[in-house]
């Protein structure tokens, strides 16, 4: 066979060959994506590792409506327009989600809301730090530890690392909570991750790699 | 060769391969494609492109998909987007895909470079054919049927499956769940198609409809004895009803019913008459169908009226044991519509009179001739024909297919189609619980077709079946003509005679029944014009000759030369009635009828075909009476009148000679034997577009003198006749055939009253004024003398006859 022959068989061998050798792996990580729909326009990504376990966001939205009551409760639920939640335990659950004691394997919660037009008058950066805890009122008994001022594109927010403790005889929590404001004020963009504190300082390189990872897209429409 | 174990690698080229079957396609060599070295054991090798395309397309499609991958996530890398796409399923579904190819291309490669794994594939090939072949293609068929609905299944059930998100098998037993659910919308998508197609569905239901009505056995008074004229044609009519009353009576002894009536023959002589008269007779239900039912607009819709048509038939027929469907003017409806031009059509209506005989109709000599003789003269009777022919047939469906399109065809079918089976209980679910499916009852369905073009029918629809039977309902006979003058005059206050009746029937040979009735009224509007309430016979006369020769113009001569066309008819009238034995006078008039100025007209008084020579002299000389008449009063002088005549006793005289062999020679000539000519009116045959001459032009001279001189003795013999009618005629212009043979045999007439006629005196003074007439004529300022009035009959004296 012609010497060119030759050397395309063999690319060909090996474009075909590679795949099937390296695809017996998994990916790293999992990724975390929303496409806009009608609401707010801006897509969200993000990557957890291949390990922690996902939730579906129609299990979340069925166990938030069992947690909360309310009808006050019941409209910011409908406000959501996205959701994602990622567990590492082994045996997952919402609980350690959604629950108020602190897991010991890290936890994701990721989610997009609009906001209202009364509320967006606001929407402040320390409305933004006290989402999950009032961090700014609570005084002493939160222990902030990053509280840096970031900026996506056009969307601005806050990143914030902090510990508390939730009650007497609950586990001290560490929460790494990232909201950013959009563009048009009228969404917000929020990921948490928690879990003890012991168990942030053990991962956190994964957790730094699930919050490096956090990119926004405003006015992208998936 | 079930027990060859040899591949047929090795084909022996001398050994005979037999013939391929036709259509099968080209042969197929043994050795598997290598026709370019048969004794080679490998396979042929691939081109590389081939060998590399399908691993490629695959390979291409998984890169696409990384690419899909990488571009919809700002995160992604390529090694972490191709492990993405190799743990979807449809990643894995193209791994699979390449690992195969793969796999194929190296047994292919093996199969080129190594003769023995080759070989070794070709005997396992080898053995499977030999094992599918000991089956049946039967058994083939249905075997791979099942496989193909298990694969088709399993195939459904893993799209169900990820549609459901449940498990295969499951996802199959969802789909009845998930069908009713969708139940709403497909009714309503399946409504929209029906309204859709229920539009135009409905238009040609609704088009389809009319036509056609039904008369039930009490509606029609009409009965067989209404029906004069055509007591034969009536006879045969009635047995046919008995047939249909008890169709045993002829089906117990191995016959049938005979289903289809054709009438045909002249408009009027009461062909739709003896139509209703079947349906006042028989009682049962008759359908007349209106001839323009079928002309359609659209394709088919005709034959949607055909069926509906006969789908009421045979309920009705079931009904009441029996039904009556008549179709008048069939031929809208029976002609395929072929080359039948308008002007043959009007040939093929115009009933053989008479008078067509002097088309040159001859006694049928021609059996008496040899076979190639026969040929001859069938040719130059055929050239004769064209020429007589106004138009050549074109090949146009020129209105002949108003019931085309399909009509015909379906009528043909319902007459006498397959006798089949009908109804979805009968057909259907006899036939799946085993049983054949019953065979109709016997529809009793007589049809009745009228016409007067029996030539623009289809054969198709004449054959026996379909019109067992064909009647000619032509001209009443004078006895019918006189049994219908009878019964209508019955009807009405008259003061006819049976003498006088008997008369009228006598001059009205070609009178249908329904030009009889319309003289009967014509001659009760005439009376009632009168002031009176009573027909009587002048009446029925005067009728009479307004429906034949119309209503004159009323425009009338000035005096002097109404009395030379007065003396010309009267000329032909006079000689007619003292020469003609064969006819009678029918009319004589001087009243302008359009282009025609006066005439004289007779009636054959029976039906005769040929004439002797010396009828054909008598015919000439009646002719030629106006020229002699006109010679002989005029002192010399004649007008132009005589042209018409005498082109007439030419073309008779010269026909006579030409093609009857009554002149001083044998031969005899027939149109086409004369070449190209054309016939002019009046029969002179023109040679090459010459008129003849030479010695037939001088015997036929000849003859005209001799009967010339003839005619000019007899007016000469009867000059105070010719003067009378003469007189007469000026005095009431129209004179009937009656009145003209009073006036000269000077008796009462119908209306004249002519025994003035043969008052000595009179005939003086009528000689007087024709004396002034001829010098008034000489000197044209002259005024014309005033005409003398016919004295009051003598009464006493002179016996009165009628």
């Amino acid at each position: 066979m012609p010497t060119l022959r030759r050397v395309l068989a063999t690319a060909v061998g090996v474009v075909v060959a590679l795949p099937a050798m390296t695809s017996c792996a998994e990916p790293d990580f999992r990724y975390a994506a929303e496409r806009a729909g009608s609401a707010p326009a801006g897509t969200v990504y993000f990557k957890v590792p291949q390990a922690w376990a996902e939730f579906p966001a129609a299990q979340i939205a069925t166990a938030e409506k069992g947690w909360t009551a309310g009808p006050d409760a019941a409209a910011l639920l409908g406000a959501t327009a996205w959701q994602a939640a990622y567990d590492a335990a082994p045996t997952p659950s919402l609980d350690h989600v959604l629950g108020r004691a602190a897991p010991d394997r890290p936890v994701v919660y990721a989610s997009l809301r609009s906001l209202y037009a009364e509320e967006q008058a606001g929407a402040t950066t320390t409305a933004l730090k006290d989402m999950l805890v009032p961090v700014s009122t609570l005084g002493s008994t939160v222990r902030v530890t990053t509280d840096a001022a970031v900026t996506q594109g056009s969307a601005s927010g806050v990143h914030l690392v902090y510990t508390y403790a939730p009650a007497p005889g609950l586990p001290e929590e560490t929460i790494d909570q990232t909201a950013y404001l959009s563009d048009g004020r009228d969404a917000v963009y929020l990921l948490v991750v928690r879990c003890t504190t012991t168990c942030y300082a053990e991962h956190r390189d994964e957790i730094a790699t699930v919050t490096a990872s956090y990119t926004i897209e405003e006015g992208r429409s998936g | 060769m079930a027990d060859d174990t040899t591949p047929e690698t090795h084909a022996d080229p001398s050994a005979p391969t037999g013939l391929p079957e036709p259509e099968v396609g080209p042969v197929v060599s043994p050795t598997h494609g290598r026709r370019d070295n048969p004794d080679e054991l490998t396979r042929k090798p691939l081109a590389f492109w081939d060998r590399i395309k399908i691993l490629a397309f695959l390979v291409a499609l998984f890169l696409v998909l990384i690419w899909a991958q990488v571009s919809s996530n700002p995160l992604m890398t390529l090694a972490e987007a191709e492990k993405v796409v190799a743990n979807t399923g449809l990643g894995q579904i193209l791994l699979v895909l390449v690992m195969a190819e793969a796999l194929r291309q190296i047994h292919f490669m093996l199969a080129e470079h190594a003769a023995g794994y080759h070989q070794m594939w070709l005997r396992l090939f080898a053995r499977q054919e030999r094992f599918a072949g000991r089956f049946s293609p039967w058994t083939r068929f249905r075997v791979s049927r099942v496989l193909t609905w298990v694969v088709g299944l399993t195939l459904l059930s893993m799209v169900l499956a990820a549609v459901f998100d449940t498990s295969p098998v499951l996802a199959l037993f969802q789909v009845p769940a998930w069908f009713i659910a969708q139940l709403p919308l497909i009714l309503q998508l399946m409504l929209y198609l029906f309204i859709a197609v229920a539009q135009f569905a409905m238009i040609f239901w609704f088009l389809s409809r009319g036509g056609v009505d039904v008369y039930f056995p009490d509606d029609v008074k009409t009965r067989f004895d209404d029906v004069w004229g055509q007591d034969n044609v009536v006879e045969r009519v009635r047995e046919n009803i008995v047939f249909m009353e008890n169709p045993e009576e002829i089906e117990a002894k191995g016959g049938y019913v005979p289903g289809g009536i054709l009438l045909w023959g002249p408009p009027g002589t009461g062909k739709t008459l003896l139509a209703e008269a079947v349906a006042g007779e028989t009682g049962k239900p008759y359908v007349f169908v209106d001839p323009g039912a079928f002309i359609n607009m659209f394709f088919g819709v005709g034959v949607l009226k055909v069926k509906g048509l006969f789908r009421k038939l045979r309920k009705l027929s079931l009904r009441y044991g029996g039904v009556i469907v008549f179709f008048d003017e069939a031929d809208t409806l029976g002609s395929r519509g072929g080359a039948v031009s308008q002007a043959r059509r009007a040939e093929l209506s115009r009933e053989r009179t008479p008078w067509d005989a002097l088309d040159g109709v001859a006694c049928n000599g021609r059996y008496y001739a040899s076979v190639p003789t026969q040929r001859y003269l069938a040719e130059s009777d055929l050239a004769a024909a064209q020429q007589r022919q106004l138009f050549v047939p074109t090949g146009t469906n020129n209105g002949g297919g108003m019931g085309g399109m399909g009509t015909l065809q379906a009528l043909l079918t319902e007459m006498s189609g397959l006798k089949k089976p009908r109804g979805f209980v009968n057909r259907v679910v006899r036939r799946t619980l085993g049983m054949r499916p019953k065979p109709p009852p016997k529809y009793r369905i007589l049809v009745m077709m009228a016409t007067n073009m029996p030539d623009a029918l289809d054969p198709a629809l004449l054959r026996p079946g379909r019109i067992d039977r064909i009647y000619r309902v032509g001209y009443p006979s004078k006895a019918g003509r006189v049994e219908t003058y009878r019964n209508y005059l019955d009807k009405i206050k008259h003061e006819v005679t049976d003498a006088q009746i008997e008369n009228l029937a006598t001059i009205s040979p070609y009178a249908t029944g329904a030009t009889i009735k319309d003289s009967v009224n014509e001659a009760l509007v005439i009376a009632i014009r009168d002031g009176r309430d009573t027909v009587s016979y002048a009446d029925l006369i005067r009728a009479k000759s307004l429906k034949d020769h119309g209503l004159p113009d009323g425009s009338s001569y000035v005096d002097r030369e109404r009395h030379s066309v007065a003396l010309h008819e009267a000329c032909h009238a006079v000689v007619m009635y003292r020469m003609q034995h064969s006819s009678i006078i029918d009319t004589a008039t001087i009243e302008r009828r359009g282009d025609v100025g006066g005439f004289v007209s007779p009636i054959p008084i029976e039906d005769r075909f040929v004439e002797w020579r010396s009828e054909v002299e008598v015919d000439v000389m009646t002719f030629l009476a106006s020229l002699a008449g006109e010679r002989l009063f005029y002192d010399g002088d004649h007008t132009q009148g005589v042209g018409g005549d005498m082109a007439a006793a030419t073309g008779i005289v010269t026909r006579s000679f030409l093609s009857h062999a009554m002149g001083p020679n044998l031969r005899a000539f027939n149109a086409g034997m004369l070449g190209q000519s054309g016939l002019v009116a009046g029969g002179v045959p023109l040679v090459e577009g010459v008129p003849f001459e030479g010695e037939t032009a001088k015997a036929v001279e000849a003859k005209l003198a001799e009967l010339y001189d003839r005619t000019v003795a007899v007016l000469e013999q009867n000059r105070r006749e010719v003067l009378a009618v003469t007189h007469a005629l000026e005095t009431h212009r129209t004179l009937s055939g009656e009145d003209v043979v009073a006036v000269i045999e000077g008796t009462q007439g119908p209306l004249v009253d002519g025994r003035g006629y043969v008052e000595p005196d009179f005939v003086a003074d009528l000689e007087a004024y024709h004396r002034r007439a001829v010098e008034a004529h000489k000197v044209v300022h002259e005024r014309p003398p005033a005409l003398p009035q016919l004295p009051e009959p003598v009464a006493a004296t002179r016996p009165t006859t009628p």
